[in-house]
């Protein structure tokens, strides 16, 4: 998954679609109205929807839109950090680095440990053995 | 041209600029000879490389001349491209509201930016051919929003380096606790194991299973172990 900052991005070019995509849609489909005392004229060359259909379609469309403003403030609300500072951030991670090297050196020394058993234990099985063979 | 350049901004990483292509190793050393040719030939003064050194065939070779380095040290702001800065630039001194400050200009340059489409329809409705001050505007504030977008990326690397950071702290303690858990555990059978042996009675036959049965258990633990550790690393 990308993070917040390109999901918002990406959101963004979608909302600019919509609103390309609304437009286009309005333009194409809108009925002619007569102007005063005038015959209302009818477009042949396109089929336009029944008021209705139109109507719920342009719902649709904006709440589409209403929807997806929704989503992009929702990530501006979550973007990370919010509120702290870059000096903050900074001596977090100092802290964090030197933490993780604490702890890097407290796993070798564990390791080191755990080495020291195993040969011990090693040694003791490899006793046994001998012992038993020897006893038999 | 707009729509284009905003899709190249929102992939994660950008394209490599199409030149690149020019690059070849032909080129390379077509480059290099008439470069020879031309300090030979030519003596100072020349102010605009680009258009001197070729002619129309060598088109290509033009990308490979570096660009002259830049007079000033800020980088080109809204300003210099003719397009309006719509937010407020953040203090200097109170950086603890930098990245609030921004969140909320994002907000509100959302919300224009919708009113601006309800205002085009509304454009479009009555004099349809006003629409381009209107497409212009939402192009402003769309590049406003991408760049303050941009500019908050730092932040949030930060933001991700710290978690990254305290992820691996997070692995490498459990690590060492369950090595620690498994030596404790091997420890303390061996010295049941021990105190069975010497306070007990020694019956021969008991020892022998309970030894076989330690053994193959410690083989086990070992390998776990062995296998924790080359994961771990």
């Amino acid at each position: 998954m990308s993070d917040r900052l390109t999901q918002l991005q990406i959101c963004l070019d979608q909302l600019v679609e919509q609103f390309c995509a609304t437009l286009n849609y309005v333009d194409k489909s809108h009925d002619l109205l007569p102007a005063e005392n005038e015959e209302k004229l009818i477009d042949t060359t396109r089929e336009i929807p029944s008021n209705d259909e139109f109507k719920s379609t342009i719902n649709e469309l904006s709440t589409d839109l209403i929807l997806k403003t929704r989503q992009i403030l929702t990530l501006i609300e979550s973007l990370p950090g919010a509120n702290v500072s870059q000096t903050e951030q900074l001596l977090k991670i100092q802290n964090l680095q030197r933490e993780l090297l604490n702890v890097e050196q407290e796993k070798i020394d564990q390791t080191k440990k755990k080495d020291e058993l195993q040969k011990f234990v090693n040694q003791l099985i490899l006793e046994f053995s001998k012992d038993l063979i020897n006893s038999k | 041209m707009a729509e284009n350049q905003e899709g190249v901004i929102s992939s994660l990483y950008p394209p490599p600029p199409p030149y690149v292509k020019f690059f070849t190793n032909e080129n390379l050393e077509r480059f290099n000879k008439l470069q020879h040719e031309k300090q030979n030939t030519d003596k100072g003064d020349v102010t605009d490389e680009k258009d001197l050194y070729f002619n129309d065939n060598d088109k290509e070779l033009k990308f490979l001349i570096p660009p002259l380095q830049p007079k000033s040290e800020n980088y080109r702001s809204f300003e210099d491209m003719g397009i309006p800065q719509l937010y407020n630039d953040p203090e200097k001194e109170s950086d603890k509201n930098d990245s609030i400050v921004k969140i909320q200009e994002l907000r509100t340059l959302l919300k224009s930016l919708l009113l601006n489409f309800l205002e085009i329809i509304g454009v479009m409705s009555v004099t349809p051919e006003e629409f381009h001050t209107k497409v212009d505007q939402i192009r402003t504030i769309l590049i406003n929003i991408h760049h303050l977008l941009n500019e908050y990326r730092p932040h949030q690397s930060r933001e991700s380096l710290i978690l990254l950071l305290e992820k691996q702290i997070d692995t490498k303690k459990n690590e060492i606790q369950e090595i620690q858990r498994i030596c404790d555990s091997v420890e303390g059978k061996i010295k049941k194991l021990v105190d069975s042996y010497v306070d007990g009675k020694p019956e021969l036959k008991v020892e022998e299973d309970g030894n076989e049965e330690e053994g193959i258990d410690i083989n086990q633990e070992t390998e776990q172990e062995n296998l924790g550790v080359t994961q771990a690393v």
